[in-house]
């Protein structure tokens, strides 16, 4: 098996995966939907939509299911019905999260071995920092995690899946395409406009969103991590070695500082790139002259 | 027959005359050039650069350093070419290499003594060294010594080639020395250090540390006389390890670390030593490659990078 099939097979089961979790975390959401709108002796009838308390509903399950949770604190989502969701759905999804999650460390192995062109030091400080927040914050203490208001796992959950879900189809298409025209065609010429545009979009809203509830995540899971001694190890000892758990969580945290506003510019730059690059290929599309057309740059797949 | 100095966006800076009256035949006329008449940045802040176009076709360097004279570039009144373009970039503020070596090591040599002191003595440095484990205190000569050594060479034994860097590379340096300094010091000089149970161990520690930091200053020392002062003279160098490896200095530092590691056992300096070892292996080898490439086939085929027979 060549290496082109073998990244295509591999973001096509990334894609499923995560398009799984996604589904289901609608699936979810419709659920409580349908439960806190549609329950009372109101039918389904059309003309109840527009009835305020529908509204109300409405409202908010989008804004609940949009804010980050420290807004969402702010607005008072901290009723029981919402903890139950947020419960219901760290059950259902938690599994699939952490399989389709901890399999991306072959991505590493891929910029490692130069199959893409990715970097290895940013492809491991983003897998890292992610199998971190879902390993050592929210699977270790998932039960006590599912009792609280305001986990913050529906934000992450929701930010993280869309952006896999559109990051997976992006990088499917495109190994598909480089797999079956022999790398003959760039990025633009395989990808279609739109999807170009939602990849180098979504991050806008889902960034801040993902990125406030990893936060969170490690800021509540500190006094539990305090609590339980996880991954502590004290002096002495043979090796002079000594581990603070909590410790390396707030220095992590603090890292979050500089590495936020450097992350967003960068991808922002990424944007204006591909965005500019895709929209002139399209141009050139549309002008379809019988002269043939010049290739359009190759752009660093990232 | 003119030079043009760009931006990398196309925009053009300045225009210099190869021939005729004001002609420019050296790089370093080129920047003096700039710096009166261009965008007045100083010489040392600029980088020039041939376009990628020129370097794909031909096996000259892309930098045009400073020192060597345009033709060694292909920039020559005697080809056909009339027009040659050059790419300019402010590199930004400097610093020179020697203040750069002097503040980073002196964050090692001031901060191991003053935590040492503030855990085993609680601020009274007599108590810290009565105190402490003997194997404590070896740590404590070991590490000065090493950084008292690294000042002084940096002082009155190196020459350096390259007069300045990126003044952010001062920020860089120092946060990776004193950083690690303060993580191993925490842990040697930690009340509850366990020292390593066999003596054997230790000695052997001591001596390899030794050995390697002699043969480190060895290799300096050696390094020293093969460029005459105030000068970027480059040779082969010759004897001692040398016969062996490019980089015998690397080497023998990272021997020292580990011997070092072996008198003290901690997980800390192992990180250290583990960190430090892959940037000089990177260092390493370039600087074999740089031989390679300026001394070709007159540069000893049997040398290796810096392991002796396998790398």
């Amino acid at each position: 098996m060549s290496v082109k099939t073998w990244l295509f097979l591999y973001n096509a089961a990334l894609f499923g995966g995560w398009t799984w979790i996604f589904m289901e975390l609608m699936v979810q959401v419709g659920r409580f939907w349908k439960e806190l709108c549609f329950s009372g002796p109101a039918g389904n009838n059309l003309g109840s939509l527009l009835r305020l308390p529908v509204v109300q509903c409405s409202s908010y399950v989008l804004l609940g299911w949009w804010s980050p949770p420290p807004l969402k604190v702010l607005l008072g989502f901290g009723d029981s019905n919402w903890q139950r969701f947020e419960a219901h759905l760290l059950g259902s999804t938690l599994k699939l999260l952490l399989v389709f999650q901890t399999v991306t460390v072959l991505e590493l192995v891929h910029a490692l071995l130069g199959w893409v062109r990715a970097s290895p030091s940013t492809t491991a400080l983003q897998i890292c920092s992610r199998l971190f927040v879902l390993w050592f914050t929210i699977a270790r203490f998932a039960s006590s995690i599912a009792q609280t208001a305001n986990s913050g796992y529906l934000a992450l959950l929701s930010a993280w899946s869309a952006t896999e879900v559109v990051r997976y189809a992006y990088f499917t298409v495109l190994s598909y395409g480089s797999m079956a025209s022999g790398g003959l065609l760039s990025v633009h010429e395989l990808v279609p406009t739109w999807l170009t545009w939602l990849r180098y979009s979504m991050f806008l809203v889902l960034y801040p969103i993902g990125v406030s509830a990893e936060i969170w995540s490690v800021l509540r899971a500190l006094p539990l991590i305090r609590e339980t001694n996880f991954l502590q190890i004290n002096m002495p000892n043979r090796w002079n070695f000594a581990f603070d758990f909590s410790l390396f969580c707030s220095i992590a945290l603090l890292g979050y500082i500089p590495g936020l506003p450097f992350l967003y510019s960068h991808m922002l730059k990424q944007r204006t790139r591909h965005l500019n690059a895709a929209s002139r290929r399209s141009n050139q599309k549309r002008a379809s002259s019988p002269i043939a057309k010049p290739s359009s740059p190759k752009q660093k797949a990232s | 027959m003119s030079l043009s100095v760009q931006h990398r966006s196309g925009k053009e800076l300045l225009r210099l005359p190869l021939q005729g009256p004001g002609a420019v035949q050296t790089v370093d006329e080129v920047k003096e050039a700039l710096q009166r008449d261009g965008p007045r940045v100083h010489w040392r802040r600029q980088r020039l650069t041939l376009p990628s176009t020129a370097t794909k076709t031909s096996s000259v360097r892309g930098v045009l350093e400073s020192g060597h004279r345009l033709d060694e570039y292909g920039i020559s009144v005697k080809s056909a070419q009339t027009e040659y373009v050059v790419h300019f970039k402010d590199l930004g503020p400097q610093v020179s290499w020697r203040g750069v070596f002097v503040a980073e090591y002196l964050g090692p040599l001031v901060l191991f003594p003053i935590i040492f002191i503030a855990q085993l003595g609680g601020g009274d440095a007599f108590k810290g060294w009565d105190r402490a484990h003997p194997y404590q205190r070896a740590a404590l000569v070991a590490w000065t010594i090493h950084f008292a050594k690294r000042e002084l060479e940096t002082l009155f034994v190196h020459r350096f080639s390259n007069a300045t860097m990126p003044w952010r590379n001062l920020v860089k340096n120092c946060m990776y020395y004193w950083g690690f300094a303060a993580y191993v010091a925490y842990f040697v000089c930690h009340p509850q250090y366990t020292p390593v149970a066999s003596h054997a161990q230790f000695w052997a520690g001591v001596v390899l540390f030794s050995l390697s930091e002699l043969g480190n200053l060895v290799c300096h020392w050696r390094l020293r006389q093969l460029r005459p002062p105030g000068t970027r003279v480059r040779q082969i160098p010759h004897g001692f390890l040398f016969e062996f490896v490019s980089c015998p200095n690397y080497t023998c530092e990272v021997v020292a670390w580990l011997g070092f590691n072996m008198m003290t056992q901690t997980v800390a300096g192992t990180l250290f030593m583990i960190v430090g070892a892959a940037q000089m292996m990177i260092w390493a080898n370039g600087k074999h490659r740089s031989y390679l490439r300026e001394f070709g086939a007159m540069y000893p085929r049997f040398r290796k990078r810096m392991i002796p027979f396998l790398w």
